[in-house]
């Protein structure tokens, strides 16, 4: 695992909404069940993710864990900021 | 050889801007004609005007699948992108109009859609007019529901002005429980809902309150005043029995008969005759509600009941399974495609599905707190939700037995999460259950 990367995606993921715990957060952790995340939430964070990675959203994916999020930056990246 | 296509991809990767001049001058047109819009008799009211420019929402009490036709009348000259449910974009009679009006999707009550928002957030991002409704759902029953969670949050965020639309006449225009035009009248009213500042001010919970205060509506009981005719070609009463289930006199369920302007017991013989203003004249000796709202709620009781009473209680409902395509639109007005069956099973731990799809074993969970009620996009024929992103699309042998599936979901969310709470004026429907 990129533990840049890594750690870059759980502070987007904690400024992403609002009132988060990020104590325990786990590359498993579901954004929704676990973080009490919402489609709001998730679009702030893909937008975050989509400009601090210079990756596109553009293909259906489904976004569980921050694992998702983080194997969709490693595949799609063209080149890390 | 031309491109494949990839409906799913398309809708992901659509650059959702404004609707275009001519296409959507041509929709307001026609919508104004006899063809659309205007045979339903539409008369409109607009207190306070949208802005010139500017981004806006425009919500409205959802009554029925007609009133897009009124909310672009309503605010004209300004042209909205409408939120509409996700699986209407792979219908073939559709997909043409929904890509030139610039429709926006929305999978109702799933918490997973970033692609909805986003979309949604380009139009406000470029000064557009997004039209949403904060129920998430047409009207199942002829009255409001609350809005859909997290409609609070997502207004304060974008803190844009809200204008309302207040529909009446419209769910008896075309409703749920039979998709067939009954012309009679619609009332349409606009206003400023909430400014910008006010936006700022309040609280979530502050705005949700307000928008479902503005929210109310009950269509069976407007028409007691506003005494309208609605013109019907088959029986008003077809398709009544999917609603009106459960004998209100001997307590059977699932028999109801509905034919001829009539709804009847075959068993005890209760039941009414449906005048064209949707007034019940029971039989004489029967007991009917005064409205299939009111026989709705009588069946809503018996289940909170049910459930309250039962540490064991469970709900089966042995159903097909249907998906979306992606390579092909659906035809002849189909909302999926057959890819299985099983049972549906509600109790108090959550909903289940056992079965199969594509002929392999499937099946999943759903705690209440990841879903509080389903999607009915035409009539209880069908049920959908939304699992990991994807429509799954629900088909029983009789439509009330999904009606019944809908009251044991929304009430055992309610009594377990509960944060898709009922309206306080149905309080009385929980009183003397133990929490």
């Amino acid at each position: 695992m990129n533990e840049q990367i890594y750690n870059q995606l759980l502070t987007l993921v904690s400024q992403s909404m609002p009132g988060i715990d990020t104590t325990d957060i786990t590359s498993k952790t579901r954004l929704i069940e676990d973080l009490g995340y919402d489609s709001l939430g998730l679009m702030i964070l893909v937008l975050n993710v989509e400009k601090a990675f210079n990756v596109s959203f553009d293909v259906p994916y489904f976004i569980s864990t921050i694992d998702d999020i983080y194997e969709y930056v490693i595949n799609h990246k063209n080149n890390i900021k | 050889m031309s491109k494949k296509l990839d409906i799913r991809g398309d809708i992901v990767r659509r650059k959702y801007k404004t609707p275009s001049f001519l296409p959507y001058l041509l929709y307001y047109v026609v919508g104004r004609t006899k063809l659309l819009g205007g045979k339903y008799n539409p008369h409109y009211e607009i207190i306070d005007k949208l802005p010139k420019k500017g981004p806006v929402f425009v919500i409205w009490n959802h009554q029925s699948r007609r009133d897009h036709t009124f909310i672009c009348r309503a605010i004209w000259p300004r042209r909205m992108s409408m939120v509409s449910e996700y699986n209407e974009f792979f219908r073939s009679h559709l997909h043409w109009a929904f890509k030139h009006n610039q429709i926006l999707p929305k999978k109702p009550y799933d918490k997973n859609d970033y692609v909805s928002i986003r979309a949604i957030d380009r139009i406000i991002k470029s000064g557009g007019v997004v039209a949403l409704s904060p129920e998430g759902n047409s009207s199942n029953f002829g009255n409001n529901q609350p809005a859909a969670l997290g409609t609070g949050r997502f207004l304060k965020y974008y803190h844009v002005p809200v204008y309302m639309v207040q529909i009446h006449g419209s769910f008896l225009t075309n409703n749920k429980n039979f998709d067939e035009d009954r012309i009679g009248r619609v009332e349409c009213k606009l206003y400023s809902l909430f400014t910008s500042e006010d936006l700022l001010k309040m609280s979530e919970e502050e705005i949700e309150n307000k928008i479902n205060n503005e929210l109310r509506f009950d269509d069976y009981e407007w028409n007691k005043t506003a005494r309208v005719k609605f013109k019907h070609k088959s029986s008003i009463t077809t398709n009544l029995q999917d609603v009106c289930y459960l004998c209100p006199k001997c307590g059977e369920e699932f028999n109801m008969v509905a034919e001829n302007n009539q709804i009847y017991c075959p068993r005890c013989h209760n039941g009414a005759e449906m005048d064209d203003y949707y007034d019940f004249h029971p039989y004489e000796g029967s007991i009917i509600p005064d409205s299939p709202l009111e026989w709705l709620t009588l069946e809503r009781k018996k289940v909170i009941d049910e459930i309250r009473k039962d540490d064991n209680y469970s709900y089966e409902v042995n159903v097909k399974l249907g998906f979306l395509p992606n390579d092909h639109y659906l035809k002849d007005y189909a909302l999926s495609e057959p890819v299985g069956e099983g049972k549906m099973i509600i109790d108090h731990k959550g909903l289940h599905f056992v079965g199969t799809k594509n002929g392999e074993p499937y099946s999943f969970n759903k705690d209440f707190k990841d879903i509080y009620t389903f999607n009915v996009s035409i009539d209880f024929s069908h049920t959908a939700l939304y699992e990991k992103g994807e429509y799954h699309d629900f088909v029983a042998e009789k439509p009330c037995y999904l009606t019944k599936a809908l009251l044991v979901l929304e009430e055992m969310h309610r009594l377990h999460v509960n944060t898709w709470k009922n309206f306080p004026w149905f309080d009385y429907l929980y009183e003397g259950y133990k929490k």
